[in-house]
């Protein structure tokens, strides 16, 4: 395996938001690596900071949030929390780019496609706006967009959803950035479309060598794209590993579980499994281990002391006692919050 | 050459298109296409010298008739060509008036709304405090003090004095449009803020920027005539519609006709800009209003 400096390199970042109901650890000393040319997926259902930790990383955090101090960041060893205004403008959109969940509401609804791809060209490398406007019809093309001149001078409204999240994809990459956020980029789109969509980044990441990180919530497109495999739960990674692994052994409990909620071909079930309860609201998190109301196998140690990020294999990681005490895994109980009867 | 640049010139058109559609936007901007033309081609279309006494003793005070639709004032002048002068004073005073208060306002609730914070908090209790002041009172104190206006600080005054409610309505558009997903993705394409403000907060706030426009219009055409009426607006000889009405007010009962159409007009320029604002509004609420 050969693994050079990774390009990004999140460490200890902490997002929190001071709310008028106390503050949201909302992400809470995430650690994140993605390498040149790679695909990390980011997975965790709603509420798990997967979203503020893709915003933390181009410091698009509005007030009242805020990345606390001792968060590190860095591209290619550049101190991205170190930067002002316009080294931070320098990066967004040129080496990092984002692409957004609801294309809809991610495209501005007044300027034409053409307009806003080739604004990002108008930005950062100084185009004319003929030069600029060539350049986006020429990413639309690229897109795989049938007569891309023409839906060039559309509104976002005259396209339809996968249209419109090509365009989102034209406009990320039309500086040829080293790294692309997306961020629960097919959440909106029918399955068929969905799959376009995946296939088309695919063949961008593969032509354009771009790294990706990309969040969701559905482990399915995680399996069809992603190399290795960050799970978020209350604002935490709590599992990290290679895809492979992950599928064929999850170790905590709480990726165990979304992995049993996912359908699958040819499995006779007649209900999928749900994981109980909600995630915690991130005001307050639970002491010790945060997913343990929600656990099958958490025990009295879960309440008080909260786990570590243990090694498991090479590259796996888990953030759950069960490392030290594999034994507990063979006698699975009911959770708490159904034993305290709460639906 | 095929740019697709010019966003505004598309989105105006698709704009007229549908107000066309309607009844009402068709005959509100009828209505105020004719007022505008009758003004603007005032000293072509009117049969008299606006303040020409055409004969102190025959003509005095005469009745509508075929010589002089409108009749004749006291002083002999031809009250239809009075009136259609007086649109050019009080139509341009309104027009302006209301774009200088529209600038004013969009540019300040502007700042305030995507500001936020402390800085909003200020500006919005300065526009509280402006507010609490009587209008009318302050602008009947100004003339009163000048001794009349010229039409520059009429414009001044009524512009300057106009824009304090719609700086309100501007903050709060832009505050729903600051978080907006697209403005997150412009800050994500590396946009700087005025960027984000001016080419993505701002034009997606300016419709209901128009209509207020169109409102403050029918305003100020009433303010003027009423200052005007007391004697603080456009001093006299030079027509507005509010110092005619004056004119006649004080033989209503004998000299009826030197009031009532420049009344009439006043009504008339209200109801229009009113309908065309209302025909805009129904027609511009973009997020409702799915491709043609």
């Amino acid at each position: 395996m050969t693994e050079p400096t990774p390009l990004l390199s999140v460490r200890d970042l902490r997002t929190y938001f001071y709310t008028s109901a106390g503050v949201a650890r909302s992400v809470d000393g995430v650690s994140l690596d993605v390498y040149p040319r790679e695909t990390v997926g980011v997975v965790g259902e709603s509420g798990c900071g997967k979203s503020v930790t893709a915003l933390s990383v181009l410091r698009l955090i509005r007030p009242p949030g805020r990345i606390e101090p001792g968060s590190r960041i860095a591209l290619d060893g550049r101190d991205i929390m170190a930067m002002d205004d316009a080294e931070l403008r320098a990066v967004r959109g040129n080496r990092i780019a984002m692409i957004f969940q609801e294309p809809m509401t991610a495209l501005n609804p007044v300027f034409t496609v053409g307009d806003q791809i080739a604004e990002v060209a108008r930005v950062h490398a100084g185009d004319s706006r003929k030069a600029a406007w060539a350049r986006a019809v020429e990413m639309l093309e690229l897109m795989g967009i049938p007569s891309p001149a023409e839906r060039a001078t559309q509104y976002p409204h005259q396209l339809s959803g996968g249209m419109r999240q090509r365009v989102m994809i034209a406009m990320a990459l039309v500086m040829h950035p080293a790294l692309v956020i997306a961020d629960e980029p097919t959440t909106a789109l029918d399955v068929t479309i969905q799959a376009q969509i995946l296939e088309l980044l695919a063949r961008l990441q593969a032509e354009l060598g771009t790294s990706i990180l990309l969040i969701t919530h559905d482990l399915g497109v995680i399996a069809e794209t992603a190399k290795r495999v960050v799970v978020m739960y209350g604002g935490e990674v709590v599992e990290e590993a290679p895809v492979r692994e992950l599928f064929a052994g999850a170790h905590h409990p709480y990726t165990e579980g979304l992995l049993r909620a996912m359908p699958r071909v040819g499995q006779e079930r007649e209900r999928l499994a749900v994981i109980p309860g909600t995630v915690p609201p991130p005001t307050a998190w639970p002491t010790g281990c945060r997913f343990r109301d929600r656990c099958p196998y958490a025990w009295e140690r879960c309440e008080h002391e909260h786990p570590p990020l243990y090694q498991i294999a090479g590259a796996h990681a888990s953030r759950c006692h069960l490392a030290e005490e594999p034994e507990r895994r063979a006698h699975p109980h009911e959770p708490l919050v159904l034993q305290r009867g709460v639906a | 050459m095929r740019l697709g640049d010019r966003p505004l010139a598309r989105r105006v058109r698709r704009l007229l298109a549908r107000l066309f559609e309607r009844p009402r936007g068709r005959v509100a901007t009828a209505g105020v296409l004719a007022l505008v033309v009758a003004a603007l081609f005032a000293p072509l279309l009117a049969p008299y010298d606006p303040t020409a006494q055409l004969g102190i003793e025959t003509l005095a005070g005469q009745a509508p008739s075929l010589a002089h639709p409108f009749g004749t004032d006291p002083y002999s002048r031809d009250v239809l060509s009075r009136v259609m002068y007086g649109a050019r004073i009080s139509l341009a005073v309104a027009v302006l008036s209301t774009l200088l208060s529209i600038t004013v306002a969009t540019l300040y609730g502007a700042v305030a709304g995507f500001r936020g914070g402390r800085v909003d908090a200020l500006m919005m209790r300065f526009v509280d405090g402006a507010m609490a002041v009587p209008r009318v009172l302050l602008l009947l104190a100004v003339g009163a003090l000048w001794g009349g206006l010229t039409t520059l600080q009429l414009v001044l005054l009524l512009g300057l004095t106009q824009w304090f409610p719609v700086s309100r309505l501007v903050r709060a558009e832009v505050l729903v449009a600051r978080s907006e997903e697209y403005v997150t993705s412009a800050r994500a394409l590396g946009a700087g803020e005025s960027r984000v403000l001016f080419r993505h907060v701002l034009p997606n706030v300016l419709s209901p920027v128009l209509v207020a426009a169109m409102i403050g219009v029918s305003n100020v055409i009433t303010l003027e005539a009423g200052l005007s009426y007391l004697g603080f607006g456009i001093r006299p000889p030079a027509p507005s519609w509010g110092n005619i009405i004056q004119d006649g007010s004080d033989q209503v009962a004998a000299l009826w006709w030197v009031s009532l159409f420049p009344g009439l007009a006043i009504v008339l320029t209200v109801a229009c800009f009113t309908a065309l604002g209302d025909a805009l509004r129904d027609v511009m609420d973009t997020r409702q209003v799915d491709g043609r």
